[in-house]
């Protein structure tokens, strides 16, 4: 089965260009600019892993979590200096988030679904 | 002579002579004593040398007994070691025992050493004592033995060691014993031998004594018995010889055959006669040298031949010079055998002297008035000497029996008891005597006096024989003594005699007297001054050297009138004048002092001196010739010349010269007897002034003396004319009333203050005085006038004087005293009248003005504290009439606590006359206001000089007090400024000199002020070149000439205008510090400009304050802008980030689209694009926290600068959801620092986002427009609008109303102090509704200049 993948940020740029990096037959990136439209989206199907953005408009990515299914695993990306969170996501990504990082990531998440 | 007669003869010798035994017993017993005494020392010298020998041999013995003990003790330890069982100490015993005996062995042998080497004993002894140390040393060796062994544990072979010690210490024990004895032996045989010697020797002692004694004794007996015979013979023969030859050697000797023919002469026959022998051998004995014979001689001489042995008398003989002499002769027969004369032997004596001494004796008794008489008491016969009957007037020869009854009848009865117990004396008690008396003559008509003495004369016996003696006339020394003694009683000068030693041997009646001593006290009164000091005139005490008695011992020479004080020990004052005279006593030298009483003379001449010197009258004497002769330390004073002057002139040379023939006449008058009194004169002062003196004076005729007193009246004479004038002043007219004359006297004063001619008469003024008097008055003044006749009563009367028909009143004031008589009884009434009519009018001006004025006048009584007031002092003090006291209390109570006690005090010193009243006081009204009261008062006083009457004034001082208070506030205030002010203070006149420099300027610049008040400008503190440019800038701005470096500096304070700048000033060391100065103008009362104040103020630290501010805010600003930049930091660091992410991501992904151009093109403009937003952001970044320290002000265009502030701003605004909405004008420019503007306006946004974020309705507006020449810049966000409570400390550094972490605080406070550097303001405008911070920024730049 492929690896559905969810990844939340306000710049459309970088979720389109997380979507080019990560997206492939086994990993099914769907990107969302609007963090009420994720969870509506989780709603329906359930990911394997969620990446967040930390800064978002009007919210914050750990907030975003903790109204999101807490089996979900959830990775925080994030281009803050200092970032302090309450939620326990897996990991907390520094943007730029080097590739090599998230394809370890998901290789694993794959592996561990197979 | 016969045994038994010489037996008699020598018994009745001893028993005459039986001393003569004792004699002959002492000597030989003195003998047996020497003889004793010999022996006795012997035996001493022999006992001490056996006790020597026994002291040796005892000490011996002693020391042999101390071995003993000491050899037990060397002895024990080895015995009680198998007690002790403790080696060491027995040992350690052992060896002290051991060395003691040594020593005292040693000891022992220095003894025996010192025995005598001839002693046999001595050689065993210290045979013996080698011995024992034999032995001791054998048993040390056995002792060590001992030890050792024991030591080693062998205790039975150390005890048969110890049985070895025990035999060999026996062996040494009886040596010692040994030893002991022998010593005791010899000792006992030192003894023995003493007692044998000593009885040998007392056995001759003994016989050699007795042989003594009795040998003497027997000698005493019988040897003269013996030896008297050959004596007696030997005696005769020797006495015969010696006899003769004494008689030869003293007598005159001559020789002669029976017919008389000299046959032998002797050297004294030859000697006296002036004969040789050879001339008188052969010469007929009558015929060789005698002159005179007595008649029988010749008779006797050849009677001889029949009868008489020998015939003695007195011849006169002359000598061969023809110089007679007289001898007493006896010529003896010498018969052979047979009774026929053989020869004749002449034996004389010279008696020339003897003759001529018993006629001087004769001559003498009779000169010296003393005759001889002899009373043998066997024969009660009674010889007198010729002088003696001519004393006693009896005739010689008289019957002997009888001379003694007529002695005795001459006797004064009086003096009879004397004579029977001199009498007395001689026979019962066989003294001698002498004793005075008087004899009787002529039948009691003439007395003599006469000293008898008498001597006893004894025989052989003792017995009294005879009595012989003198008798002398001493009539005539006793009529002289009498008359003297009479004289000296009578005398009316003390007499004493005086010996050297100071006693006094004679003194008279009056002596006592005046000495003021008893007869007892006076001989022994002049020793050590017992009863007085003698002092000179001047009070200094007589030394003893420099007494005239003192002076007359040792010159010899009389001393006269010497006037001595006698200070007595009871305090009393005796003065003297003493004469001294020396003369030779027979007791040797005196001095006769004779003395009179001067005491009272000296006491008035002493009190005449103090009145003479002390008097304040002239005084002077004045000879005939006129000429001073003496005046008083007065005279000199008043006339001012001095002592010699004076005694030059003459009286008349001083005296006015129109005095000169008063003066003559009073002398004239004088002279006749009658003193003069009280004639005044003039008197001419050496300073040419003159004086009014009034003299007395007397004429001496005895001493042609004027004695004068004068009395210096000129200031009587100037009081009078004072007086006089006075009264002319005060208008004080005097007057009398004889009550019982009527006469009725005015003084010149009273007619002219009644308008009187003096010429009226007496007898009608009365009537023209009661006429004057205004009707209204006469009542009283005839009450007056009847209570003083009637009454006694004084009075003062107030009244008034009409004149010119009434036109004209006077006021007059009159006295009236009452004077009586002894009997108390009025006589006369006398007073004044004082014209009071100018003070009445005085009075009443000084009343009305008084009134007006608001003084008040008081007087006060200190005696009794009575206070008066008048009205105005009521006002004053604001108390009413009816509740003042009247005391000095109401004064008092009103004084204000503050006031109260210097008040007190200066009313005080007013009293007692220290100073007047003139005083301040505060007093607080009833109702509680307080005053300020001035006073003044006067005091009077009685002649005592106490106060009696205080009066005074009292005004209210009120406001010039409280006005005074002010003013010297304002001046404390102002000099408290000057001197403590940190301000340099210099005042100048108009033209610059400098009027005032105070302490800091004084410090400030380093010069004293009294270097620059007064000698300098102030120019001289500036740095020239400023004030070239101040110069230059005042003439630019006014147009004016400006004359001088000084008109510059002061020209705009002279426009009135405020002028501060900061200068350079230089300091007196050249040193330069900048002062910030301000010059303004100092105006007079009429307020022009009189001169200038400049206050600088040295600003060096201001200076480097505001530098260090300037860093500080720099610092902070900079500080801000890190906090801003870290605010911003996470936003920022997010912003980067992100289009980094998209960056790195999109050339990752290059690489898949390369297939795809439109892709590709579409990623790399991604790319591109996010490189550009990153650098932007940096740009930003970097500018802003760029340190402003370097910015440098520029124009700029608003937008330009806003766009950076919102690039800046963005990541916040975009992360808190927070639009800005920037709404600018167009064409906004300013000149400003863009770095620091741009952080202002971040900050103020970022605050605005941080205020609203929480917020539902966040947006951030920021408009920019201009209004006048300014900028204005609102920052306004969706917040409700700030409190004024916080608006205040808003601004305020590090007040935040973030949550803590969130944000410093700085930012306000740094945009403001920002804004302000560019002369811009910022502040909250309330007008909003939302929060608005306004920023004013000028559109061009004002730079700082004068105002």
């Amino acid at each position: 089965m492929p690896l559905k993948v969810f990844y939340l940020d306000d710049e459309s740029d970088l979720c389109e260009i997380f979507a080019d990096i990560y997206g492939s037959d086994e990993v099914l990136v769907e990107t969302f600019q609007e963090a009420s439209k994720l969870i509506e989206r989780t709603a329906e199907s359930k990911p394997d892993l969620i990446f967040l953005d930390y800064r978002l408009q009007r919210t914050t990515g750990d907030e975003v979590a903790k109204v999101l299914d807490a089996t979900i695993p959830k990775f925080l990306v994030s281009g803050e200096i200092q970032l302090k969170t309450s939620y326990p996501f897996v990991e907390i990504i520094k943007k730029p988030a080097p590739e090599e990082k998230v394809f370890e990531i998901l290789k694993r998440y794959q592996s561990a679904l197979k | 002579m016969s045994f038994h007669s010489n037996v008699r003869m020598q018994f009745s010798f001893w028993k005459k002579n039986w001393p003569i035994l004792y004699y002959v017993m002492a000597i030989f017993n003195v003998c047996a004593i020497g003889s004793s005494v010999y022996f006795s020392q012997k035996h001493i010298k022999d006992f001490d040398r056996a006790l020597s020998i026994q002291d040796k041999r005892a000490g011996i013995y002693a020391l042999t007994s101390e071995l003993s003990r000491i050899a037990h003790e060397v002895n024990a330890p080895g015995n009680d070691l198998f007690g002790s069982g403790n080696v060491m100490l027995e040992r350690k015993r052992y060896e002290v025992a051991a060395i003691n005996f040594a020593k005292k062995t040693n000891e022992l042998n220095s003894r025996v050493q010192a025995l005598d080497p001839s002693n046999p004993q001595r050689k065993s002894l210290l045979s013996r004592l080698g011995e024992i140390e034999r032995r001791m040393a054998s048993m040390d060796q056995v002792s060590t033995r001992i030890f050792t062994l024991y030591q080693k544990g062998d205790r039975v072979r150390a005890g048969a060691q110890m049985a070895e010690m025990d035999r060999r210490f026996a062996f040494l024990n009886e040596e010692l014993e040994a030893l002991k004895n022998q010593n005791i032996q010899e000792v006992g045989q030192v003894l023995h031998d003493y007692r044998d010697r000593l009885k040998k020797t007392r056995r001759l002692e003994y016989s050699i004594t007795l042989f003594l004694f009795f040998t003497g004794l027997v000698t005493a007996l019988f040897g003269r018995f013996l030896a008297s015979y050959v004596k007696e013979a030997m005696q005769d023969a020797l006495r015969n010889f010696q006899f003769s030859k004494a008689v030869s050697e003293v007598a005159i000797i001559a020789v002669t055959d029976k017919s008389g023919i000299i046959t032998e002469v002797n050297d004294n026959f030859c000697a006296l006669s002036g004969f040789s022998r050879s001339e008188l051998i052969g010469k007929n004995y009558l015929a060789a040298n005698s002159v005179v014979y007595p008649q029988d001689f010749f008779e006797t001489v050849w009677d001889m031949n029949q009868s008489k042995n020998s015939w003695s008398g007195e011849i006169e003989n002359r000598k061969k010079t023809g110089e007679r002499y007289f001898v007493k002769t006896v010529v003896s027969p010498i018969r052979s055998l047979d009774g026929e004369i053989e020869q004749f032997v002449s034996v004389r004596f010279d008696v020339t002297e003897q003759k001529r001494l018993e006629r001087d004796l004769l001559e003498a008794q009779k000169i010296s008035k003393v005759g001889f008489w002899r009373y043998d008491l066997i024969t009660g016969q009674l010889e007198w000497s010729s002088e003696t009957y001519r004393i006693f007037e009896i005739s010689e020869p008289q019957d002997p029996t009888q001379l003694f009854e007529q002695y005795r009848n001459r006797f004064h009865p009086d003096d009879l008891k004397m004579l029977d117990s001199a009498l007395t004396q001689v026979t019962v008690h066989q003294r001698d005597f002498e004793f005075e008396h008087r004899i009787l003559l002529d039948s009691g008509k003439r007395t003599k006096y006469v000293r008898g003495i008498g001597k006893v004369a004894r025989n052989s016996e003792g017995k009294v024989v005879s009595i012989s003696g003198t008798c002398q006339d001493l009539t005539d020394s006793r009529s002289f003594e009498i008359e003297s003694l009479s004289i000296l009683k009578t005398m009316s000068e003390g007499l004493v005699i005086q010996d050297q030693n100071g006693e006094i041997e004679k003194f008279n009646p009056e002596a006592l007297r005046i000495l003021g001593l008893t007869e007892e006290q006076l001989p022994n009164a002049f020793v050590n001054n017992t009863y007085w000091k003698a002092i000179w005139d001047d009070g200094s005490p007589v030394e003893d050297r420099s007494h005239p008695v003192a002076v007359a011992f040792r010159t010899h020479l009389p001393v006269r009138n010497v006037i001595m004080g006698l200070i007595h020990t009871d305090g009393n004052e005796r003065w003297i004048n003493l004469n001294a005279v020396p003369f030779d006593s027979t007791s040797g030298r005196r001095v006769a002092c004779t003395f009179s009483d001067v005491t009272e003379i000296v006491l008035a001449n002493r009190e005449l001196g103090c009145i003479f010197n002390y008097s304040r009258d002239l005084i002077c004497v004045i000879g005939e010739d006129g000429i001073f002769r003496k005046v008083s330390p007065s005279f000199i004073k008043a006339l001012e010349w001095d002592e010699e002057e004076l005694f030059q002139k003459s009286f008349f040379d001083v005296v006015h010269v129109n005095d000169q023939s008063r003066s003559h006449v009073e002398f004239f008058k004088i002279h006749t007897g009658r003193p003069s009194l009280n004639f005044e004169i003039r008197m001419r002062t050496k300073s040419d002034k003159y004086s009014f003196i009034s003299w007395s004076c007397v004429y001496d005729p005895v001493s042609k003396q004027v004695y004068a007193t004068g009395r210096d009246v000129t200031e009587l004479r100037k009081s009078e004319k004072e007086l006089l004038d006075a009264q002319s002043t005060a208008k004080i007219g005097s007057w009398t009333f004889d009550l019982i004359t009527g006469a009725l006297n005015w003084s010149s004063e009273h007619y002219r203050i009644f308008e009187i001619d003096e010429s009226q008469s007496p007898d009608n003024l009365y009537v023209l005085y009661r006429d004057r008097i205004h009707p209204d008055d006469l009542d009283k003044l005839d009450q007056f006038t009847k209570g003083a006749i009637e009454r006694s009563e004084d009075y003062v009367y107030n009244h008034r004087v009409y004149l010119d028909a009434g036109k004209r009143i006077k006021h007059v004031r009159g006295i009236g005293k009452v004077l009586k008589d002894e009997n108390g009884k009025p006589v006369a009434l006398s007073g004044t009248c004082q014209d009071l009519t100018d003070y009445v009018a005085l009075e009443q001006k000084n009343d009305f003005i008084l009134k007006s004025t608001g003084v008040g006048i008081w007087i006060f009584n200190p005696t009794n504290n009575e206070l008066m007031w008048d009205e105005s002092m009521y006002k004053l003090f604001e108390i009413s009439p009816s509740s003042f006291s009247g005391h000095y209390q109401a004064w008092e109570s009103s004084l204000t606590e503050e006031s109260k006690n210097q008040s007190i005090r200066e009313l005080q010193l007013a009293l007692s006359g220290e100073k007047e009243l003139n005083m301040t006081f505060e007093i607080k009204t009833p109702e509680g206001k307080r005053k300020y009261i001035g006073g003044r008062g006067v005091v009077t006083r009685n002649e005592n000089g106490e106060p009696l009457v205080m009066y005074g004034i009292n005004w209210d001082r009120t406001p010039e007090v409280t006005y005074e208070h002010e003013l010297k506030s304002a001046l404390d205030l102002n000099e408290a400024i000057r001197r403590s002010a940190r301000f340099m203070i210099i005042t100048t006149d108009l033209q610059g000199q400098i009027t005032g420099f105070n302490k800091e300027a004084e410090r400030a610049l380093g010069y004293r002020a009294d270097e620059t008040v007064g000698k300098m400008t102030p120019s001289i503190f500036h740095v020239h070149e400023e004030i070239v440019d101040c110069w230059k800038e005042v003439c630019a701005e006014s147009k004016a000439e400006i004359s001088n470096e000084f008109e510059a500096l002061v020209f705009r304070a002279k426009q009135g205008l405020y002028y501060e700048r900061d200068w350079t000033f230089v300091r007196k060391d050249g040193n330069q510090f900048p002062v910030r100065l301000n010059i303004t103008g100092l105006r007079d009362q009429n307020g022009m400009i009189s001169g200038f104040l400049g206050i600088g103020r040295d600003i060096t630290e201001d200076i480097a304050l505001q530098k260090q501010l300037a860093e500080e805010r720099a610092k902070s600003l900079h500080t801000a802008k890190l906090a801003s930049l870290g605010e911003m930091s996470a936003g920022i660091a997010h912003e980067i980030n992100n289009p980094l992410a998209i960056i790195t991501g999109g050339l990752s992904v290059l690489t898949k689209f390369r297939e795809s151009p439109e892709k590709f093109d579409a990623k790399v403009e991604m790319v591109r694009k996010s490189a550009h937003r990153i650098e932007k952001i940096v740009n930003g970044l970097k500018k802003f926290a760029r340190s402003s320290d370097k910015n440098e002000r520029a124009l700029i265009a608003f937008s330009e600068l806003l766009s950076e502030v919102l690039i800046l701003t963005e990541a916040k605004s975009k992360r808190h959801d927070t639009p800005i909405h920037a709404q600018v004008d167009d064409g906004i420019q300013l000149v400003c620092d863009v770095v620091e503007i741009e952080q202002v306006l971040v900050n103020l946004i970022n605050n605005a986002i941080d205020a609203v974020k929480e917020r539902d309705e966040r947006w951030v507006k920021l408009n920019a427009f201009t209004i006048d020449e300014s900028v204005v810049i609102q920052v306004i966000d969706s917040g409700k609008g700030i409190s004024r409570e916080i608006e205040d400390k808003l601004f305020q550094p590090f007040f935040t109303t973030k949550v803590v972490g969130e944000g410093t605080g700085l930012g306000l406070s740094i945009a403001r102090g920002i804004i302000e550097q560019h002369q811009g303001s910022i502040a909250i405008k309330h007008e909003f509704k939302n929060t608005c911070f306004e920023i004013r920024l000028p559109i061009v730049e004002r730079t700082k200049s004068a105002a």
